[in-house]
Order: C-alpha cells, then sequence, then structure tokens
C-alpha cells in the first residue's frame, strides 16, 4: 500500500509522489517540459498583453465607476451645503456622510460633516473627523480652528491654545491674512473669556500693528483692548476708524469711552458730544457725557482759586462721609472688613472736627490729608459694600485718575 | 537532514518527475518551471487584484442600485433588496452556479487537497455574480472570501491553460486565493499569514515566494485603482496604564464567548437548512434576505452588507453601549441566517463587523463602571476585531497580524497578543472544532485540519534512538584490529565512523570475508563503499528516518555539535516500535 493510499489527506505532496512508483501525470511531466521549452517566452509576451487588455478594460470601467460615484458623492454634498446654510445641520450631516460613501476620505466633505456635527453639538464625533483630518494635513487652517473650537467649548484651554496658534500659521485656501487675523481675534476672545488678559493683550498688540483699513474690524478690536483693559490702545483704534469716516457714531461713542477710562475727560466730552449730535438717543454716551462734565467740578485740583477749591474738597468730604455711613449700617460685612470701615469712619470723625472753610485756608496741607482720607473711603466702601453712584462714582473715578489706575 | 555528500544524488531522485531525462535536463526542467512559477505568480497576483476591483464596483453598483444612493434606504427597499436578489441568487445557485455556495475558504482547500488544484472558472465567474448580488442587496455577507475563491479559481484556469505540472497546479489556488484576500483586504501581510495558516498549512520558501509576489502584486493593481486609503480612519492607538490588560482579557473573554455562539449557530442551523427539501433552496436565500431587511428596519440597518463604514464609525466612538451590544447580536443573527441559507459571501467582514461592534461595548461598559479611567473606544475596537478573528475563525497568527497592519501600530500588539490569546483558548475550549473544518465535514469531505496539524505531537528521532551496545569502528584502523575487536558481538550491521566526518557500515559477514581474501593489513576506509550513509540527529522528526531506513539497516543518530560524536542508532523496529507505542497511547487516551 502506498502512503497515499494509506493517508489520503497528508498534504505531503513530493513524498506520496515518490512513493507511488510510476505515474500517470510522469507522462504529463514530460509532455509540460516539451510545451515550457517551445513556448515559454511566447507564454510570458502573451500573458503581458493579456495583463495590459485587461488593464485597460478595468482602468475604463473604473474611471465609468469613479464618474459615477463623484457625480453621486458632488450631488450629496451640494444638498449638505445647502441645508448647513440653511441651518438644517441634521440633514447636512446625513447628505455629507452619504457623499463621503461615494468619495471616501474626501477631505472638504469630511470637514464639512465635522462641522455640521459640532452644529449638531455631536462634539466627540466631530472630534474623531477632525483628529483624522489633521494627522492627514496638519497644516490646515480651517481644521485647526475647529479642532480649537472644540477644545475650547470643553474647557481644554492648552489644548485649544495650541490648535488656535496652529491655525494662525496654519495654510488658508482663501483670504489667508483676513483668516488669520480672525482666528487671532477669536483666540482673543477665548483668553478674555478665560481670564487670560496678558496672553490676550500681547495677541491683540500683535492684531493692531497691521489692521487693514475696516472700520468695523476696527472697532471690534478696539472693543476687545477695551476688554483686556487697555484703553491706550484701543483709542488709538477707535481714532484709526474715525480717520475713515469721523461721523461714525459708534466710533466717535466708544472712543468717548475710551477716553473717559482713561480720564481724559475733556477729550471724552468732546467726542461724547459729536456722538450725541449724531445719535441724541445714546442714553449711556449720554450718562458719560453728564459724568464728564461733573467730574471737574468734583476735583478740587481743577480749581485756581483757593475759596473754590476749599469748598469743593468739604463738599467731597461730606459725599464721602455719607457714603461710609451708610456703608458701616449695612448689613452682610465680614468683621475684618467691619473693623477696617470702623478705623476710617474714627478717621473721618476725627477729620471732620478739624475740617472747615478756615482750618483749610490756614493748613493747605489739610486739602490732601482730606482728599486722601475721601478717596480711601470711595476704594474701601466700593470694595465692601458694592460699585458707588452718583457722585460717589465720580469720586472713586477721580481717585483712580489721580493715582493713576 | 545533514547527509554526506554522495548522498544528495539519492535525494534527488525523490522528485515527483519520472520522464527518464538526464539529470542535467531535469534540473533543468526543475528551475525553469520554479522561476516560470514565480513569474506567473505575479501575472496571477495582477488578474486578482483587477479581478478583486470589478468585484468591488460590482458590488457597490448592486448596492446603489438596490438599497439607493442615500445612507439610509427606505423601508421598502430594505425589505425588498435582500428579499427580491435572494430568489435570485437561489435560482442561480441552484441552476447555473451550484459550487458557489458558502464563503470559498473550503472550496480552495478542497482544490487543494482533493482535486488537485481543479477550480472550475464558472465558479469563481458565479462567486462573483452571486457574492455581489447577496453583500450589495444587503445579506449581512462579506467579500473577502469571495475574493479569495475569485483569485484561486483565475489561477487554477490560468495553471490548466499553462499545463502546469500536477505538482503546481495543487499550488496555485494557494496563490491565487492569496492574491484574491490580499486584494479584497487591503492587507498583503495578513493575506499570506491567512492561506499559509489555513490553506496550505505549511512552510516552504518555494510556497512563500510564490505567495508573496502574487499578494504583493495584486494589492498593488487594486491600490492603483481603488487607492491607499486604509479600510478604516484609525485613531491613536495607546496603551496608557499596563493594568489595561486586564482590562483587554475580559475583552478576550467576551470575544471568546461571542466566537462559540456564532460558530455553534452556523453549525447547528446549517445541516438543519440543507437537509431541507431541495425547493426549499430556491426561497432560503430570499427568506434569509426578508429577515435582514426586517431588522433593518427594526432599527439596526447598520447589520446589511459587509459593514466597513460602521466598524469605522463604532471605532470613533459614534454609537452608545448599549446598541453597540444589541449590534453584536443583531449582526450574530444576521450572519448566521444569511451564511446557513447558502447565500454565496464572506465571513471575514461580519466577523470583524462583530469584533469592532463587541471591542467597543466592552470598553463603553468599562467606561460605564470605571469612568475615571481614559478608555480608547477605538483601540478596543481594533482588539476586538482581531479577538473575533482568532476565536471565531481560529487563525492565531493572522489575527495578531491583521489587526498590526490595519492599525499601522505597534503599540497595540500587546492588547491584541491577550486578548487574542483569552479568545482562541476559550473557543478552543468549547468548540474543539473550528468552524471551516466543520464545514468541511457537514459537506461530507475530509480536508486536513490546519489547527490539528498543529496542535499534532510529532514523533522525534530520539523517541525511537536506542543507546549503542557494540563498538563503533573506525575507518582509519586496519581490518586486521578491527576485526580483534568484535569478539563476542553479535550484530550483524556495524558502523563505522569516517574521517571525513561521515558515517558508514559494513557487516560482520562481510568484514570476514575480506579477511578470509587476505587483506588483513588494509585498512577498513579503503575496503568501504565510497557513498557513505546519511546520519541523523535526535531532534529530526521521526518522518525523515522513514525516507531512509528502509534502504538502511540502521542509521546513526549523531550530536548537532560534533557529528562523529554518536547519540544513538535506529532501526526499522525502533521506528515502527515507537509509532506503535504512539498508536496505543493515542487509543487508550481515546
Amino acid at each position: 500500500m502506498s502512503s497515499e493510499e494509506a493517508q489520503p489527506s497528508s498534504g505531503s505532496a513530493s513524498a506520496t509522489d515518490a512513493e507511488s512508483g510510476p505515474d500517470p501525470a510522469a507522462n504529463g511531466n514530460d509532455r509540460t517540459l516539451t510545451w515550457y521549452s517551445a513556448r515559454e517566452p511566447l507564454v510570458i509576451v502573451v500573458l503581458s498583453a493579456i495583463t495590459i487588455a485587461f488593464f485597460f478594460v478595468v482602468g475604463g470601467l473604473s474611471h465609468l465607476y469613479k464618474r459615477e460615484l463623484e457625480k453621486r458623492a458632488t450631488f450629496w454634498a451640494n444638498r449638505g451645503q445647502n441645508d448647513f446654510r440653511s441651518d438644517r445641520f441634521t440633514q447636512a450631516a446625513s447628505a455629507f456622510q452619504t457623499a463621503l460613501t461615494y468619495s471616501r476620505g474626501n477631505y472638504g466633505y469630511e470637514l464639512s460633516l465635522a462641522q455640521a456635527l459640532v452644529a449638531l453639538n455631536r462634539t466627540e464625533e466631530a472630534r474623531a473627523y477632525l483628529v483624522s483630518l489633521w494627522q492627514r494635513q496638519p497644516e490646515n487652517g480651517s481644521v485647526n480652528l475647529e479642532l480649537a473650537r472644540i477644545f475650547a467649548e470643553n474647557g481644554d484651554v492648552t489644548s485649544a491654545l495650541r490648535y488656535y496658534h496652529n491655525a494662525i500659521y496654519a495654510v488658508w485656501t482663501s483670504k489667508p491674512e483676513a483668516q488669520q487675523l480672525s482666528v487671532r481675534l477669536e483666540l482673543v476672545k477665548f483668553l478674555l473669556d478665560h481670564k487670560a488678559s496678558n496672553l490676550a493683550e500681547s495677541e491683540l498688540i500683535a492684531v493692531g500693528r497691521n489692521v487693514p483699513e475696516n472700520s468695523t474690524l476696527q472697532l471690534r478690536i478696539g472693543d476687545l483692548f477695551m476688554r483686556v483693559p487697555d484703553y491706550d490702545h484701543a483709542l488709538a483704534m477707535y481714532r484709526q476708524a474715525l480717520k475713515l469716516d469721523r461721523h461714525d457714531a459708534d466710533a466717535l461713542a466708544r472712543a468717548g469711552q475710551a477716553a473717559f477710562e482713561l480720564g481724559q475727560y475733556r477729550l471724552a466730552e468732546r467726542y461724547l458730544t459729536s456722538t450725541l449730535s449724531l445719535k441724541p438717543e445714546d442714553a449711556h454716551s449720554a450718562e458719560l457725557l453728564k459724568m464728564c462734565r461733573t467730574i471737574p467740578t468734583l476735583d478740587p485740583y481743577n480749581f485756581y482759586s483757593a475759596t473754590k477749591r476749599d469748598h469743593v474738597v468739604l463738599s467731597d468730604f461730606e459725599t464721602a462721609g455719607e457714603r461710609l455711613k451708610e456703608c458701616v449700617n449695612g448689613s452682610n460685612k465680614v468683621a475684618a472688613a467691619d473693623s477696617s470701615l470702623q478705623a476710617l469712619y474714627a478717621q473721618w470723625m476725627d477729620m471732620k472736627t478739624r475740617l472747615n472753610q478756615r482750618s483749610l485756608r490756614q493748613h493747605p496741607e489739610l486739602t490732601d490729608s482730606a482728599m486722601n482720607l475721601v478717596f480711601n473711603v470711595e476704594r474701601e466702601t466700593s470694595s465692601i459694600c458694592g460699585a458707588p453712584a452718583g457722585n460717589n462714582l465720580l469720586l472713586l473715578l477721580i481717585a483712580k485718575n489721580h493715582e493713576g489706575g | 537532514m545533514s547527509e554526506a555528500p554522495t548522498e544528495n544524488a539519492e535525494v534527488g531522485s525523490a522528485s515527483p518527475v519520472n520522464h527518464g531525462s538526464t539529470p542535467r535536463s531535469l534540473l533543468r526542467f526543475v528551475f525553469r518551471e520554479e522561476r516560470f512559477f514565480l513569474v506567473l505568480s505575479v501575472f496571477i497576483g495582477i488578474f486578482s487584484g483587477l479581478a478583486v476591483v470589478c468585484f468591488r464596483f460590482a458590488i457597490d453598483l448592486s448596492r446603489m442600485y438596490f438599497l439607493g444612493s442615500e445612507t439610509a434606504a427606505s423601508h421598502i427597499r430594505l425589505l425588498l433588496a435582500p428579499t427580491l436578489a435572494g430568489l435570485v441568487i437561489g435560482a442561480l445557485v441552484l441552476h447555473v452556479f451550484p459550487l458557489a455556495r458558502g464563503s470559498g475558504v473550503n472550496q480552495t482547500k478542497a482544490a487543494l487537497y482533493i482535486y488537485n488544484g481543479y477550480i472550475p472558472l464558472r465558479t469563481a465567474i458565479g462567486k462573483f455574480i452571486t457574492a455581489a448580488l447577496s453583500i450589495g442587496s444587503g445579506h449581512s455577507l462579506g467579500p473577502e472570501d469571495p475574493s479569495l475563491q475569485i483569485g484561486a479559481g483565475l489561477a487554477s484556469a490560468l495553471g490548466r491553460k499553462l499545463h502546469l505540472s500536477r505538482d503546481r497546479m495543487r499550488l496555485i489556488a494557494p496563490v491565487g486565493a492569496a492574491a484574491g484576500l490580499a486584494a479584497a483586504f487591503n492587507a498583503p501581510i495578513s493575506a499570506v499569514l491567512f492561506v499559509i495558516e489555513e490553506v496550505i498549512g505549511r512552510w516552504s520558501a518555494a510556497i512563500l515566494g510564490s505567495v508573496v509576489l502574487s499578494a504583493v502584486s495584486s494589492v498593488v493593481v487594486m491600490r492603483w485603482f481603488l487607492g491607499s486609503e486604509p479600510l478604516f480612519r484609525i485613531p491613536p492607538v495607546e496603551l496608557v496604564r499596563p493594568g489595561e490588560l486586564i482590562a483587554y482579557a475580559v475583552l478576550g473573554i467576551a470575544g471568546g464567548f461571542a466566537s462559540v455562539v456564532f460558530s455553534g449557530g452556523i453549525g447547528t442551523m446549517r445541516p438543519i437548512l440543507k437537509s431541507m427539501p431541495r425547493w426549499t433552496q430556491y426561497f432560503q436565500p430570499a427568506i434569509a434576505g426578508l429577515i435582514v431587511g426586517s431588522i433593518a428596519i427594526l432599527g439596526a440597518p447598520q447589520v446589511m452588507g459587509a459593514g466597513y463604514d460602521f466598524i469605522d464609525e463604532a471605532i470613533h466612538n459614534q454609537f452608545t453601549w448599549s446598541f453597540l451590544g444589541i449590534l453584536v447580536g443583531l449582526k450574530i443573527l444576521a450572519t448566521i441566517i444569511s451564511f446557513v441559507s447558502g447565500t454565496p459571501g464572506g465571513m471575514f467582514a461580519p466577523t470583524l463587523f462583530i469584533g469592532a461592534m463587541l471591542g467597543a461595548f466592552v470598553a463603553g461598559v468599562e467606561h460605564l463602571v470605571l469612568p475615571h479611567l481614559a478608555i480608547s473606544t477605538g483601540t478596543y475596537a481594533m482588539v476586538g476585531m482581531g479577538v473575533l478573528f482568532a476565536g471565531f475563525l481560529r487563525a492565531p497568527m493572522t489575527s495578531v497580524f491583521m489587526v498590526l497592519e490595519v492599525s499601522g501600530n505597534y503599540t497595540i500588539i500587546l492588547p491584541v497578543i491577550v486578548a487574542n490569546t483569552f479568545a482562541y483558548v476559550i473557543s478552543r475550549a468549547l468548540q474543539p472544532t473550528p468552524i471551516f473544518d466543520l464545514l468541511t465535514r457537514q459537506d461530507g469531505l475530509d480536508l486536513p485540519s490546519m489547527e490539528e496539524q498543529r496542535e499534532q505531537s510529532i514523533l522525534r528521532v530520539e523517541d525511537a534512538m536506542r543507546r549503542v551496545s557494540d563498538p563503533v569502528l573506525d575507518a582509519g584502523q586496519p581490518l586486521k584490529r578491527v576485526v580483534q575487536q568484535l569478539d563476542g558481538v553479535q550484530s550483524v550491521n556495524l558502523l563505522v565512523r569516517m574521517p571525513s566526518r561521515g558515517w558508514n557500515t559494513i557487516t560482520l559477514p562481510e568484514l570476514r570475508r575480506i579477511l578470509a581474501e587476505g587483506k588483513g593489513e588494509l585498512s577498513l576506509k579503503s575496503v568501504l563503499p565510497i557513498k557513505q550513509i546519511p546520519y541523523l540527529h535526535p531532534d529530526h522528526p521521526l518522518d525523515l528516518a522513514m525516507r531512509y531506513i528502509h534502504r538502511y539497516p540502521v542509521l546513526p543518530v549523531v550530536s548537532r555539535a560534533d557529528v562523529t560524536k554518536l547519540e544513538g542508532i535506529v532501526s526499522k523496529e525502533d521506528v515502527l516500535k515507537s509509532y506503535h507505542d504512539l498508536g496505543e497511547a493515542l487509543d487508550e487516551t481515546e
């Protein structure tokens, strides 16, 4: 018995053949040898020719197939774009997904799908797409920006900053400078929201060096400077906007506000007056203007006449005293704050016995002492008893102005 | 086997070719056919790649026309498409392409072991048409196994046209199979490993060269037309803490049980459906399609077709953990129904789908139980694919390399090995017969089981050898002195240690005869035949000794460190006794 019969499924072909003696296949092998000797080059040529022909046929089919897929992908992508523009984000996401089944891995469609998913608040799915897109093109601006927004939304400040910076220095296919500026401003807003004013300010200063002549943009940048707060740069930015249109009521109002914050009340008054002449209904500007006009009357250092100055000092001293009394009598104060107010009140009471027109005239240094106490009272009460109003507010502003803050 | 130089010519005569030519022409022929086979492997790879590209087009177009161009098909389409396609497939399989049923892996194995590499071209064509219809219409089957069979069919047809020898014809089907699978998977290493591990079952340089060449050529062709995009978007893979391996072991255990359910379902239902009257087979694919369509309508359209897009979504954490669990169950059900109905299509893609969903499900549950752990769903889904591959298809090596190749990340290897080992061990313990072997046995075939072959205990020369009791002669000694050493020696055959690191034998009567002729002064070497005898090492398989033992009464067993150092000897009786003892031991075990 041959081993092939004994182990029909052994699989050891050469061994079984060797054992099985004369084999019908042997004649076949003879024929094969002759066949090869005569035809090997021809066989290779024929196979190559068939391969080329087959390649062309499959190439043609592939072309038709891809054209069909492209047609369908374009159709669904366009539908997705329309849905996205009409805020139908669910339909848009579905359409982009369909487009992607016909154009697998299409960068634009995947990005659009990710944006639709972001709009649907499906951020995890969006992030998966965006990370995959980022791996393919780490320099793509839109992808970096979307990722930055997702990380910002999730409160991951470090990652958000990384992707925002990537986006600023990334490749933007259309209007790269405008895109970079827009990303930088979004980053500034993000930094301001996360109380990172220093970082925001440095980004804004970088932006401010090269702002295009566009008043809307200039006003936006100025507003961000105001939020930092960096009133000097804000005022400069508003002034740039005013150079383009000196009758721009918004620019005038904001310049007035910036000047007011800087303590430049006369300049603020000028801007605010112009604002109200163009936009009389602007209540905020009217209020500011009123304050601008009042503040000089409350600041004794504005008066050359000793009598008037002494009169203002006494008036401010009384105003501060009233505020202090209200604050001392108010509730919700912690013990430490209470003792601080008590100390101030004691000082105020002490000075009140000594402060009058005559003493001020005889001891001019009392003006400084009295006003220092007034400023201290306003500062302390505003931190303990909340923001002041009326003349107290103005006294506080004067205090800040004098201390350079 | 290490042999003396003179033995080489004898080994050469074991070649299957017996054409009565001179050894030189024989060698020329062998070399020429060997070389030509390698060239042919490249052509097979190209043809298979092109065929698989067309197969992909056919599946996609079939899907577009059956299920519509939208991602979410209408309910009527979901229900009617697989049902009507099932009716057509039923008729085609029964009347036109009867051999196109099933996945295609076993048919390729049968071609190798039973039909001398013969796969009718009609079967390949039938597989192409029917599988494109079934997968495109939404039956829960995949394109990989059919691609494997299409590649094997094309290769077989080409081999027949080119009058290849029987040996080559037997090998050509696996070469085509590797090409088809590589193109379908876009993963040449996994395809080569799978074909070696599950179809051919053995490694040799000749086979490996051809299989690798065909697989690489087909992948190049496939990427030429379809691009080199991977099947899935691979998320960053990371193993944060070594302790995570415990979680992957849990995934492996879950995968092992899921594999048992999956293969058990197929193993139980398939014979029942096959035993039903023939007329029912017209409707079985349609009914399977109706059930799959109903599952889709009820809220799980993801179970339809190969499902690669949904694997991608699972990898990217786009399903809730509870839905992932439902998908695991429904996909197993849908695939069992589709497959046992005789609908042509593969099980690779469903296996990957179930594995990915299971992996993501386990990740979801772990996140629920241990919310403080940063669990990467994508990594779990990737590992899950390997787990099912190891547990269900029982291809442990391929399962590891498949995940590595698909993920392109070496970091994943530890979780994959841990999880796959658990899945493989559990699956083997609960379902001793692997799915492909189960299917062949149900079909009445007795193909070799690669898993059983791997596990077979191999007898080695050391199991049969015995110690040398007789003196070992030195070839340099004079005959007179040699004979003096042999007083009282009973053995007839004596071993002679040659000075040139070889071995020889001489019989005692022959030695005495030469001495009687008055040649006692001559050295032993001078009277020995020039041709030396082969020698063995203790670790050689005993099968190797069988090749020589009928020609040599005893064979020396020598140390690998020093071939002049004799460890023992084997004779025909020793070898037969070892096989007899093994047989008795196995009988006792059974």
